[in-house]
């Protein structure tokens, strides 16, 4: 099957990788999965089902709001979008972890260098 | 944004379902996958597997979930309560509002009431309830006799006191104590009078209290020099907490002592005693005033103590053959018994807590009723409302939590002026009792916490109630009969008139207390008091100690301090006494004889010369005091005063007749009584007992030093006008005679007579208090029912009216029901008012009921009542008839 490097790398990172999913409009969980999926060429691996606990937390944080919607198919689904509160902490996540990763790419190749 | 579906708002109508939520959502997730799967040619069951195993532990995922959403579902359902719980305050909130007078009459009630509460919670906590600060403190028990008369009481000598100390298996650790007036306590930093009591060696041990520094005392103390045990505030106020008092010498009544101890700071001091001196149980000696204490040993209960000391008692009577002869060995023996020492501890405040408690508990029991009552009106004026609402749908439950709300409300503002009202009035209490305070009497935790229980339930009790009554029976009932018709409504009235009538009797009670109470001692005239009370100054100062155990000391002594003092500016008499008027003197029993069989006891006082002159008392019959009589030699002479030619003189004259007085193991000297005085109170200022007194100089040594244990001697002046800027030049005169000696307390004959009354008159001074807020409420009931009955009829009214009847008429009619309620409730007062006022004479030195105190209760009950009546009734004679008739 496909490769799982970076198990925990990801569950801190769920939530940032919600918050950008749900930065285009209401997707439903399922939606978020296929989205990350088509997004990350499958590298990003992880359990689809550990997308919920975090959509749940996220949503009683007040940075999502669900409603229940109607698919394509006519099936009942919960819907997730983006709060205000959301998108900030999504504008303060992203500068973040961007920070971080620079910091961690510059020390590789420093010592990459040495 | 998709919009909800319909059929989910119904769902969510019922409530979420979270469970439900999650699995339609987690479903759909596989379901979706799953069939995902299968379009990319998968084998549906292969794609099913698939889909299960991409999306992770589905049970996990599920509980994770489900416990977010109950856990916020949970927050949110509880702030919807609040919300709604806002909601009905708020609305409860503006009925009350609307109703400004109803609330205002409410609160101020329910808080003079459970300011009260406080008061009497506050109180009966610290003395009774809150455990005394010793280990066991339910095991520590007063040994007393019972059934003894005024002789000697054999458990209170100091033979009994070696005897059961040695003897005692019933007790762990047993102590004898004499209390002292206290004496003069001269160190290297100055001196000052200390509270000091002798107490045997097991004192502390009864109380399991350990020294802060050094020790306690031991047996051997009993026997060895002189030694003393200082309590901490004596340590860190003169010694300035000396870290090496111990060891310390220091000059106690007049005789060394060395410093062995200090106790710690939380020490419950007995009697409040500064220091404490080794008691020497003397196994022949006799005299009273010494009292035992003990802790029961382990498996001892106080009736087997008690078997075993009647034991003791008989072998007690057979080894002192003196005690045969008293009156109060009994051919059974004397009948020694236990009590709780918290008893006898109460016993002193006890009384007055008493009287207070039953004071402060009438007047709860009015607040209670009055409350009641207009909640009752207001409810039953309400029933309309009620019932409109319940016709419109309203539950019961809905309703009812209404009244709740409004209930608590009402008692939350009531308790909020109740702790106010309590907190000042605890504050109060302390500052005119001192003696309170020493019991620990605040506003604590347990305090306002037992006040708080008592408003909640007050509220609900008296608020809910008269709810249910109002919202019984159907809507249509009230609809249409219009409010007064209801059986309910005729319930309710007659609920009313009991309450109103209730408080009428309990405020003639409290009345009638009062009114005692300001008989005994208001208006209490120089003549009352036998005595002119104005510009006398006096102060006093401890003799005890073998430097004034002669009378030919005490002679020097008061020689020259009187005659330095006659010579002060100001100064126009001089005179010392063993005892001031108002205060007691020594308790000794007189033989119907010299060296006769017992006769009675008087009041025993030694003076010197000019004692009648300085106090201006008269003389009734023979002479005063004379110079002759004070020098050393003279013939042995006593004055006796009218009380004692009552009691004593069997109907004979006394003038020239020789009187002795006995101390049981030794004698005053036989005297010629040579003149008769007025009568001077003794005790308080309600009674005059027998009263014989003798010149200083002629006092035996013994009788002396016996007096001089018990007693401080004063000195009272006679000034010309206000004694200011005398004080300096007594204390210097005094100091001039003998350093040693420390003169305090001084005051002016009326604050001594301020002092012996002070009791009673803070006890009047609460139960007018009482008695005021009482009739005020019982008016306030009063006036309530009579206007609520004019408001509720004027429809009938009117009709009278129009038919002729004229405004007196009408008046009357309204104004007699509340005058007959009145006089029921007033007649059964008398009744419990002639009981309390007996139990009050028995209790304090109130006089009985009289005349005078009947008649002034009934004006002042009568004028509220008419008052209260009246100006209601007067109400139903300005109803327009035309008016009520056009609204029907």
């Amino acid at each position: 099957m496909r490769s799982n490097r970076n198990p925990d790398m990801l569950r801190g990172t769920v939530e940032l990788l919600i918050l950008t999913a749900l930065s285009r409009g209401p997707r439903h969980g399922f939606g978020i999965a296929r989205w990350l999926e088509a997004t990350s060429d499958d590298e990003l691996q992880l359990e689809e089902g550990s997308l919920y606990p975090a959509l749940h937390r996220m949503e009683r944080r007040g940075w999502l709001e669900a409603e229940w919607g109607i698919s394509e198919k006519n099936r009942q689904v919960k819907l997730y979008r983006l709060t205000d509160r959301g998108r900030a902490r999504l504008a303060s996540e992203t500068e973040g972890w961007t920070a971080f990763a620079a910091a961690v790419g510059r020390v590789l190749l420093a010592a990459q260098a040495a | 944004m998709a919009r909800k579906p319909m059929w989910r708002r119904y769902v969510r109508f019922w409530g979420s379902d979270v469970r439900a939520d999650v699995d339609a959502e987690l479903d759909y997730h596989v379901r979706e996958l799953t069939e995902r799967l299968v379009r990319q040619d998968r084998d549906p069951a292969e794609a099913r597997a698939e889909a299960e195993r991409r999306f992770g532990d589905y049970g996990r995922v599920r509980a994770a979930c489900v416990g977010i959403d109950l856990g916020w579902e949970r927050r949110r359902r509880w702030r919807r309560l609040l919300a709604d719980l806002w909601q009905d305050l708020r609305i409860g909130a503006r009925a009350l509002a609307k109703d400004r007078g109803f609330t205002v009459a409410a609160v101020v009630v329910l808080g003079l009431g459970l300011g009260a509460a406080t008061v009497m919670v506050g109180v009966i906590n610290a003395v009774f309830v809150r455990p005394l600060p010793f280990p066991e403190p339910d095991r520590i028990f007063n040994v007393v006799s019972y059934g003894v008369g005024p002789a000697p009481n054999p458990f209170q000598t100091p033979a009994a006191v070696a005897l059961t100390r040695d003897h005692s298996q019933a007790f762990s650790a047993l102590a004898g104590i004499r209390e002292t007036p206290g004496s003069n306590l001269a160190s290297d930093r100055g001196s000052t009078f200390v509270r000091s009591i002798m107490v045997t060696a097991g004192f502390f041990r009864v109380f399991g209290v350990e020294p802060q520094l050094g020790r306690t005392l031991v047996r051997d103390d009993e026997t060895a020099p002189s030694t003393v045990v200082l309590s901490h505030a004596l340590w860190t106020g003169h010694f300035d907490g000396d870290p090496d008092i111990v060891g310390q010498a220091v000059r106690l009544g007049g005789r060394p002592h060395t410093v062995i101890g200090v106790m710690p700071a939380g020490y419950w001091s007995y009697e409040g005693a500064d220091a404490w001196t080794p008691f020497r149980p003397d196994p022949n000696g006799m005299g009273r005033n010494y009292q035992l204490i003990g802790r029961l040993a382990p498996g001892w209960t106080a009736a087997q103590a008690e078997a075993e000391l009647r034991a003791l008692a008989v072998s007690l009577r057979d080894q002192l053959p003196a005690l045969a002869e008293s009156p109060a060995v009994t051919p059974d023996g004397p009948r020694p018994g236990v009590r709780p020492y918290r008893e006898v501890l109460a016993g002193r405040s006890g009384n007055l807590v008493w009287l207070l408690t039953a004071a402060v508990g009438a007047m709860l029991l009015i607040v209670c009723a009055n409350a009641a009552g207009l909640l009752l009106a207001r409810a039953v004026g309400r029933r309309r409302e009620l019932a409109v609402r319940s016709a419109l749908g309203a539950g019961r439950g809905r309703l009812l939590r209404q009244l709740l709300t409004e209930s608590v409300l009402l008692a939350a503002a009531g308790g909020a002026v109740g702790l106010v009202a309590g907190t000042w009035g605890v504050r109060g209490l302390v500052a005119a009792q001192p003696q309170l305070a020493a019991w620990g009497v605040a506003v604590d935790a347990p305090t306002l916490l037992g006040s708080l229980g008592v408003a909640l339930a007050t509220g609900l009790t008296f608020g809910l109630l008269p709810g249910l009554f109002a919202a019984r029976g159907r809507p249509a009932d009230a609809l249409h009969g219009g409010a007064s018709r209801g059986a309910t409504a005729v319930r309710g009235a007659w609920v009313r008139r009991a309450l109103v009538v209730a408080q009428v009797a309990l405020c003639t009670v409290l009345l009638t207390a009062v009114g005692v109470f300001l008989r005994t001692f208001v208006g209490l005239s120089a003549s009352e008091l036998g005595f002119e009370p104005a510009n006398v100054l006096t102060a006093r100062t401890s003799l005890q100690g073998p430097d004034y155990g002669s009378g030919a000391a005490v002679s020097v002594l008061y020689r020259r301090t009187l005659a330095d003092l006659a010579r002060v500016p100001g100064v126009e008499a001089a005179a010392v006494a063993s005892n001031l008027p108002v205060e007691r003197g020594l308790n000794l029993p007189l033989r119907e004889a010299p060296g006769g069989p017992i006769a009675g006891n008087v009041d025993w006082r030694y003076v010197t010369g000019d004692y009648l002159r300085v106090l201006g008392i008269p003389l009734v019959a023979g002479r005063p005091f004379g110079e002759a009589d004070h020098r050393t030699g003279a013939p042995p002479v006593a004055l006796v005063n009218e009380e004692y030619v009552r009691q004593l003189g069997g109907g004979r004259t006394v003038l020239g007749t020789r009187l002795q007085t006995t101390a049981i193991d030794f004698d005053d000297r036989a005297r010629e009584v040579v003149g008769v005085i007025g009568d001077v109170r003794t005790r308080g200022v309600t009674t005059t007992r027998p009263t014989v007194f003798v010149p200083a100089e002629q006092v035996p040594d013994d009788l002396l030093a016996l007096l001089h244990g018990f007693f401080p001697v004063n000195w009272a002046l006679r000034t010309r006008g206000a004694a200011t800027g005398i004080r300096p030049a007594v204390e210097r005169v005094v100091r001039g005679a003998d350093p040693q000696l420390s003169i305090t307390a001084f005051r002016s004959m009326d604050e001594v007579v301020g002092g012996a009354i002070a009791a009673t008159r803070f006890r009047t001074f609460a139960l007018g208090l009482f008695a005021a807020v009482a009739l005020t409420l019982a008016a306030a009931g009063l006036y309530g029912l009579v206007a609520y009955a004019v408001a509720q009829r004027s429809k009938e009214i009117g009709i009278r009216l129009a038919l002729g009847a004229s405004a007196r008429q009408v008046t009357a009619r309204f104004a007699r029901q509340g005058i007959v309620l009145a006089s029921v409730g007033a007649l059964l007062g008398a009744a419990g008012a002639a009981l309390v006022t007996e139990l009050l004479r028995r209790l304090s030195e109130a006089r009985p009921l009289d005349p005078w105190t009947v008649a002034g209760v009934v004006l002042v009950l009568g004028a509220v009542t008419a008052c209260a009546t009246v100006v209601p009734a007067r109400r139903a004679a300005r109803v327009d008839p035309m008016l009520t008739l056009r609204v029907e």
